[in-house]
This record gives C-alpha cells, sequence and structure tokens, in this order.
C-alpha cells in the first residue's frame, strides 16, 4: 500500500532532517519546539493551547487553530494576503496531520517524527497514511513564528 | 512510581522468554485490549478493577500465546525478579524500539504513539530500559518523557519544561546516576 499515492518526484522535496521534538501540528501552529497534541496528561515538550479539549477530534483541532487566529475558509487555494492550515483527519474522523501554507507560499508538512516536506497541493500528503483533508483555516495577519520553521 | 505489581507466572510458564526474561509488567498489558484513556487510568497499583485484571489475562493469551491463570498474578512489594543479561535487555530494548520506530515514524498522534505495543512493550522492560531510553532521548523525546515518568519516582522535570529543557534535565539526571555516558 502506497503511504502517500499522491506524492512523486515532480510535486515535493524535502526540506530538513528527522527531528523527533515536534510534529506536523506544532510546525502547522509556527513552532518547532514543541509537540501539539491533545495527549490527555499534560507531558514535558508537549504542548495544547489552554481550555481547548483534550479530544481528539478535527472540532478539537479547529478550536486550537482558532485560538492562534484562523478562520475556517473554503479551499487549500494559495492566498496573497492570508496563510493556511488544512486538518487531515481517517475515516473514523480523528485527526492525522496538519499542513501549512504561507501566504503566496507552498503548503509544507512536517511528516511524523520524520522529515519536512514541501509539497505543490495540500492533498498530495493524502492518502493511507493521513486520510483526507477535513478542514481548511487562513488567517490574515501571520503571528511571529519560530526562527527557522519556514 | 515503582515496579510493586508485578507478573509472578507460575513455573510452567517460565519457559517462555518474553514474559520471565523481559520481565513484563503491568504497564503493557492493556494496550490493545483497552482504550488509551482506560489504560491511562489503569497503569499500577494493587486495586486493580476485576476487569482489568482480566484484560491483562487476555491480552497475554492473544497476543503472546500464553494460558495463564488470573491467580498467577500476584502482588509481592518488589520488583520483579529477571534472568536476562544486561546485554539481553540491549538487544531487546533496540528490536522494539525499531520496531515501534519504523511503525510510527509518521504518526504525529501522541496517544498512537504511547500506546503502541511495541512501546508499551519498552516500558514493561522496566528499570533497565532506563539507560536506552535515556541515550535515545533526542530521536523520540516526549513519549520516552511518558516512559520516564513511570519508571522514576522523582522525575527531574515537570510537564511545563520544553523538549530540549527535558532533554537535558534528564541527560543529566542519567548522568549523575551513571546511567548515561
Amino acid at each position: 500500500m502506497e503511504l502517500f499515492p499522491n506524492l512523486s518526484k515532480d510535486n515535493f522535496e524535502v526540506t530538513s532532517d528527522c527531528d523527533g521534538r515536534y510534529n506536523c501540528i506544532a510546525w502547522a501552529a509556527g513552532t518547532n519546539g514543541s509537540w501539539w497534541w491533545p495527549f490527555p496528561i499534560p507531558l514535558p515538550g508537549s504542548t495544547w493551547p489552554a481550555g481547548v479539549p483534550r479530544t481528539a477530534t478535527v472540532e478539537s483541532f479547529r478550536l486550537a487553530f482558532a485560538s492562534l487566529g484562523y478562520q475556517e475558509c473554503e479551499d487549500g487555494e494559495p492566498c496573497e494576503n492570508a496563510e493556511k492550515i488544512a486538518i487531515f483527519a481517517d475515516a473514523a474522523g480523528t485527526p492525522t496531520h496538519a499542513a501549512y501554507m504561507p501566504a503566496g507560499g507552498r503548503w509544507k508538512s512536517k511528516l511524523g517524527t520524520a522529515w519536512d516536506i514541501e509539497h505543490d497541493a495540500a492533498e498530495d500528503v493524502g492518502g493511507s497514511s493521513y486520510g483526507e483533508t477535513r478542514l481548511f483555516m487562513q488567517r490574515g495577519d501571520p503571528l511571529q513564528r519560530d526562527p527557522g520553521v519556514h | 512510581m515503582s515496579f510493586t505489581h508485578y507478573f509472578n507466572p507460575r513455573p510452567e510458564a517460565l519457559d517462555v522468554p518474553d514474559v520471565l526474561d523481559y520481565g513484563i509488567r503491568d504497564k503493557m498489558m492493556f494496550a490493545q485490549s483497552m482504550t488509551p484513556a482506560d489504560s491511562h487510568f489503569a497503569v499500577v497499583g494493587p486495586d486493580w478493577p476485576k476487569g482489568m485484571l482480566a484484560a491483562k489475562d487476555a491480552f497475554i493469551e492473544t497476543t503472546l500465546g500464553l494460558a495463564i491463570e488470573p491467580s498467577s498474578w500476584e502482588w509481592a512489594g518488589e520488583p520483579a525478579p529477571t534472568t536476562r543479561t544486561d546485554v539481553g535487555v540491549a538487544h531487546r530494548f533496540v528490536e522494539l524500539f525499531d520496531s515501534w520506530t519504523k511503525r510510527t515514524m509518521l504518526t504525529s498522534s501522541l496517544t498512537e504513539l504511547i500506546y503502541d505495543i511495541d512501546f508499551q512493550r519498552i516500558i514493561a522492560l522496566g528499570p533497565q530500559a532506563i539507560p536506552h531510553l535515556l541515550s535515545h532521548l533526542p530521536q523520540r523525546p516526549v513519549p520516552i518523557f511518558y516512559a520516564m515518568n513511570l519508571l522514576v519516582d522523582e522525575p527531574p522535570v515537570n510537564e511545563t519544561a520544553t523538549a530540549d529543557e527535558a532533554i537535558a534535565a534528564w541527560q543529566q539526571w542519567g548522568r549523575d546516576r551513571g546511567l548515561l555516558g
């Protein structure tokens, strides 16, 4: 089974070494210094926005990114004035992945504990690993991102 | 937290190395038989609800191929003796860590990482896994913090520490105890 049936050598490139300190959710949220996940108990090195339910649902993830100023939008098309994120979920509706696109830029994904990649369309990382895009969000006023994140 | 509740199989069950040699203990027994939320609250203690004990037995029977009776679970107050050498533990750790890493490399879910069966087996190695966990900290720090919090009574960091802060604190903790070169 192909993990990423939509990726080919022509539509993505690896942009970092493996780093297990952060995951895709953290990276989409603008940090490479912690692991974002709604685990039931707080752990060192992990983060989840205060007040957002620690449940692995698309709604919790929507609230997490809303706490950063993101609002729902229709699609993952590039936008010159707004950065976007895409939330992926499996068939059961459990979030699996988040991708980020800077204003006017290209989609970026951190693959688990592995590499960062850039890809042409959000859906390029869909498939058996991450399921499908379930939610797009955007914000027009980019906040400060950690140095080296993007 | 200390290991105060352990698997004490009857002699006829001891020919299965996974159980005796690797010191499989409480914390691995529910990874596949309970939900993550359930298992989180079922980590340790002598006061296991009967359902959890049954789940442990079911897990052993179905996953490890052992037939045991619930009565073989005993409270003893001391860690289980292990017969495996340090070299054997190191080999087993690498085997489990590699398997866990390969299967979960693309996973962002901390829940999936922590409740993965091979990571639960690593935790079940008990205190002998500590030096190996410390040496692998930079690769997958957050799940290892979880494991260390279970294996050590007084962790040197709290949950507000960043990954880098916690890695440094645990490495210093290990060096202070001669567990990390």
